[in-house]
């Protein structure tokens, strides 16, 4: 019967064989999405500095192009930010999205706080967590001022963060 | 042994040695003679579970609708890491499969698989074949490029000729009458759940009526007992002395090897061949170059019936094809649907020839029907291919073919594409569609490098006989570039330009106007002007076309160029300055050659001469006061005839303005 066990050897060699043949595509196929998406922080040329009111917050969408898969959609809206400046003309830029589940946040002017209406998580005009169930302050995001033909325009780096936890993790 | 064990544990509660023994046929008697001639089924079955798996991965990325199914296959095979190899092994063992089956058929019928109480089984794997052929005619349309849509037309075609059924089962099938999304959604869910579904219903009924036969003959023994005695057959059982091994692990190792071979097959024809299956055309013929290498298209151009191709069936479909285009149009449906079922009922029927002419006698007729139907088939198709290889446009179509999915496919990996669908790619490039345009409404008179644009030339009848159609106005490549302008003003009436527009009622005005006059009296050894003279009066004309391929030349020879025009300054061979008054502003306008803004008119304005612009409203309407006025003789192309988008189109490939792949510095 030593033949018997070596063809037993082999059907389990082959078998595995067949099993490589099929799993490395398969794995290599299902997680290649993990390698893309990568997108890199684009800075948007918003809004001019000397047309913000001091100490009110703006909200502005950024229009840019977008890439689905295979689908490159022209220009439309893929977010927005909440840009004010200081007395002092010191400019500060947020995410508009809520670091607790990622909805839209809103500003309320009378109570100069920023509040998020789906779990109702509040911040302070500077950002910092007020009451609610969000783990962290709002996104800040880099900006800076740059001269195009004799005028200041407020630049951002736009970028998206992980929601629903405490650390400010960029996604990918 | 703790693994030992704990199986002895499991399988006290579940039986599930048993059933794995039941399920993969472990202990599964087989004849020891010619075993390898029984492997092919279990490699089938291995096949089709490399297409379960594929299929399963493909679904996670493809999107059946027009505008997503071409982008989501292009997406896998460039953008999605390994893609290529899971779309390869799903498309090519497909067809491996049905090499498979073809010979596992033979084989049956070889080793008298259809005989009594085996009828069933035989019927079954028929089925089983049927089956996975329909898998193959609708996976293949899924990416909805030109070949898939093309062939599918042809196959639901060929099912709509079926007499009584076949409209209603066309429609079924493709969603109503027309080819759109409701085609590819049913075709999706019959390719990824109708046929599946049925196949392993039929798959499971087949491997049940195997086992029950071989129980019949066998007694098998359980698993649990003697290890090395799997079976005990009656003294008295007539198949005593084949059947002596059992199915695990003596065929599963010829079966694992067949199956190995035939996906390692499918392996190198999936690397190999898409680099050769277009070397029997010589990419590039005319002006079709292609924008990718042979090698790295991997779809034809996104479906659009607008855009030329020459459907070609699957090629195990194909003698119906080509039989269908041998008889005559009443006796279309006698290669349709007769013929087929006819094929069928020979295949289904191999039982009972035994009943009418004996054992011997009713196999060899079963064998004798089989192979010759595969070499009737086998020839017709070789015949198709090879006879649609040689016939005269073959190569020009293909290569035009094969210029479109380059550059689709180029154009997709550049831009993305459009949420409208993948066709617009083409739609707006002027590169694809320029030359269909010119073929379509400047082909009749004009030429392009002698052709229509795309390859083609113009036929007419002259003494009965099919011949090249003389054209009736000048040769439009390479338009406004120094060359051309030089060329023509050497000789206005060679054939080239004005040389055949007497043909055409008020041409002659024009073939012997103040063009040709003019040449007669001031160009050649006779004539006032030089090939110097000429050249740089081309140049500074071509200037105002800002053609990309216009190479600036020096301030020189615009001066010279400017002399010739306006007659100011001119200096004769000798160098001499004298007064030339074949000028050319005395006709023409062109600010850039006339300082003294003497303004011609009496002949087309050439201010801007070969622009996007100029060229425009030059096709919209040549008979305007400033271009040929009373004197025209060609047709005006008005918003009605030709829209603003495809004479942009037009007008820009006319310049050779296109997306091109930035050079490398």
């Amino acid at each position: 019967m030593r033949r018997r066990k070596f063809l037993k050897y082999c059907t389990g060699v082959l078998s595995s064989l067949y099993a490589l043949l099929l799993a490395v595509p398969a794995l290599g196929f299902l997680f290649s999405t993990l390698k893309r998406g990568q997108q890199k922080k684009e800075a948007y040329k918003l809004a001019k500095l000397n047309e913000l009111e001091p100490d009110v917050p703006q909200r502005f969408t950024i229009i840019d192009q977008r890439v689905d898969a295979w689908t490159k959609y022209p220009s439309g809206p893929i977010g927005s930010v909440w840009i004010s400046k200081s007395k002092n003309e010191t400019v500060t830029a947020f995410s508009s999205t809520c670091p607790h589940l990622g909805c839209v946040v809103d500003y309320v002017p009378g109570e100069k706080e920023y509040f998020c209406p789906c779990h109702a998580a509040t911040f302070q005009a500077d950002g910092d967590m007020v009451s609610g169930p969000q783990p962290r302050g709002m996104d800040q995001l880099k900006t800076s001022i740059k001269n195009i033909r004799g005028e200041k325009w407020v630049v951002v780096e736009f970028q998206k963060f992980e929601t629903g936890i405490a650390e400010k993790v960029p996604i990918n | 042994m703790l693994a030992e064990k704990i199986k002895a544990w499991v399988d006290e509660r579940t039986g599930y040695k048993n059933f794995l023994h039941a399920i993969f046929l472990l202990n599964f008697p087989t004849k020891r003679r010619s075993r390898w001639q029984y492997i092919w089924g279990g490699a089938l079955v291995l096949m089709m579970l490399v297409e379960i798996v594929t299929g399963t991965l493909l679904m996670t990325v493809y999107s059946p609708s027009e505008a997503a199914a071409w982008g989501s296959v292009h997406y896998i095979e460039t953008q999605v890491d390994l893609g290529w190899l899971v779309r390869g092994l799903h498309h090519y063992t497909a067809h491996m499969m049905i090499v498979a089956i073809i010979v596992q058929i033979f084989l049956v019928i070889l080793s008298a698989g259809y005989r009594k109480p085996k009828e069933f089984i035989y019927w079954t794997s028929l089925l089983l074949g049927g089956v996975i052929v329909g898998l193959t005619i609708t996976g293949n349309p899924l990416p909805w490029d030109q070949k898939g849509y093309w062939s599918y037309q042809i196959e639901t075609g060929i099912a709509g000729t079926m007499p009584g059924i076949g409209s209603t089962l066309r429609s079924l099938v493709v969603g109503g009458s027309e080819f759109g999304n409701l085609t590819l959604t049913r075709l999706y869910t019959i390719h990824v759940i109708v046929l599946p579904v049925i196949a392993i219903l039929l798959f499971t009924i087949h491997m049940a009526l195997i086992r029950r036969e071989r129980l019949r003959t066998a007694k098998i023994k359980e698993a649990s007992d003697d290890p090395d005695v799997d079976f005990e057959l009656d003294e008295d059982d007539p198949v005593k002395d084949e059947i002596t091994q059992p199915y695990w692990p003596y065929q599963t190792t010829r079966t694992l090897i067949l199956a190995l071979v035939l996906l390692g097959l499918v392996v190198i024809q999936l690397m190999v061949y898409p680099e050769i299956k277009n070397k029997h055309v010589d990419v590039g013929v005319l002006d079709w170059e292609a924008d990718l290498k042979a090698s790295e298209i991997k779809l034809e151009a996104p479906a659009d019936s607008s855009i030329p191709f020459v459907a070609r069936p699957e090629w195990f479909v194909r003698f119906l094809f080509e039989l269908r285009h041998m008889v005559p149009k009443e006796l279309e449906v006698l290669v349709t649907a007769v013929l087929p079922v006819l094929l069928l009922a020979i295949l289904v029927l191999v039982p009972f020839y035994e009943k009418v002419l004996g054992e011997k006698w009713g196999q060899r007729f079963a064998i004798f029907v089989y192979v010759g139907g595969f070499l009737i088939i086998a020839g017709i198709s070789w015949w198709g291919i090879k006879t649609e290889r040689s016939a005269p446009n073959y190569a020009l179509n293909r290569t035009q073919e094969i210029a479109y999915a380059a550059r689709a496919s180029w154009l997709a990996s550049q831009n993305g594409v459009p949420p409208e669908g993948p066709a617009s790619l083409l739609r707006n490039d002027p590169k694809s569609m320029g030359p269909i345009i010119f073929a379509r409404h400047c082909g009749i008179c004009h030429t392009w490098n002698g052709h229509d644009g795309t390859g083609h030339y113009l036929m007419e009848m002259k003494e009965g006989k099919k011949v090249k159609a003389t054209p009736r106005a000048s040769d439009l490549a390479k338009f406004a570039t120094t060359d051309w302008i030089s060329e023509f003003l050497m000789d206005p009436k060679a054939n080239k330009f004005f040389g055949h527009l007497g043909t055409t009622k008020g041409g002659d005005a024009i073939l012997n106007g103040d063009m040709a006059d003019w040449a007669d009296s001031n160009v050649g050894t006779e004539g006032v002007l030089s090939k110097e003279d000429i050249e740089a009066v081309a140049a500074l004309l071509a200037r105002e076309a800002k053609r990309r391929d216009y190479e600036p030349v020096s301030d020189e020879v615009i001066k010279r160029g400017i002399s010739v025009f306006s007659g100011i300054n001119f200096k004769d061979k000798a160098g001499k300055v004298i007064d030339f008054d074949g000028y050319c502003a005395q006709c023409h306008a062109m600010k850039a050659g006339d300082p003294e803004d003497e303004g011609g008119g009496a002949a087309p304005d050439l201010n801007g001469y070969g622009s996007e612009q100029w060229l425009s409203s030059f096709i919209r309407n040549p008979a305007a006061e400033k271009f040929y006025g009373e004197k025209n003789v060609m047709p005006g192309f008005e918003e009605s005839k030709i829209s603003q988008h495809d004479l942009n189109l037009l007008v820009k490939w006319m310049r050779e303005e296109w997306q091109r792949p930035t050079p490398e510095k």
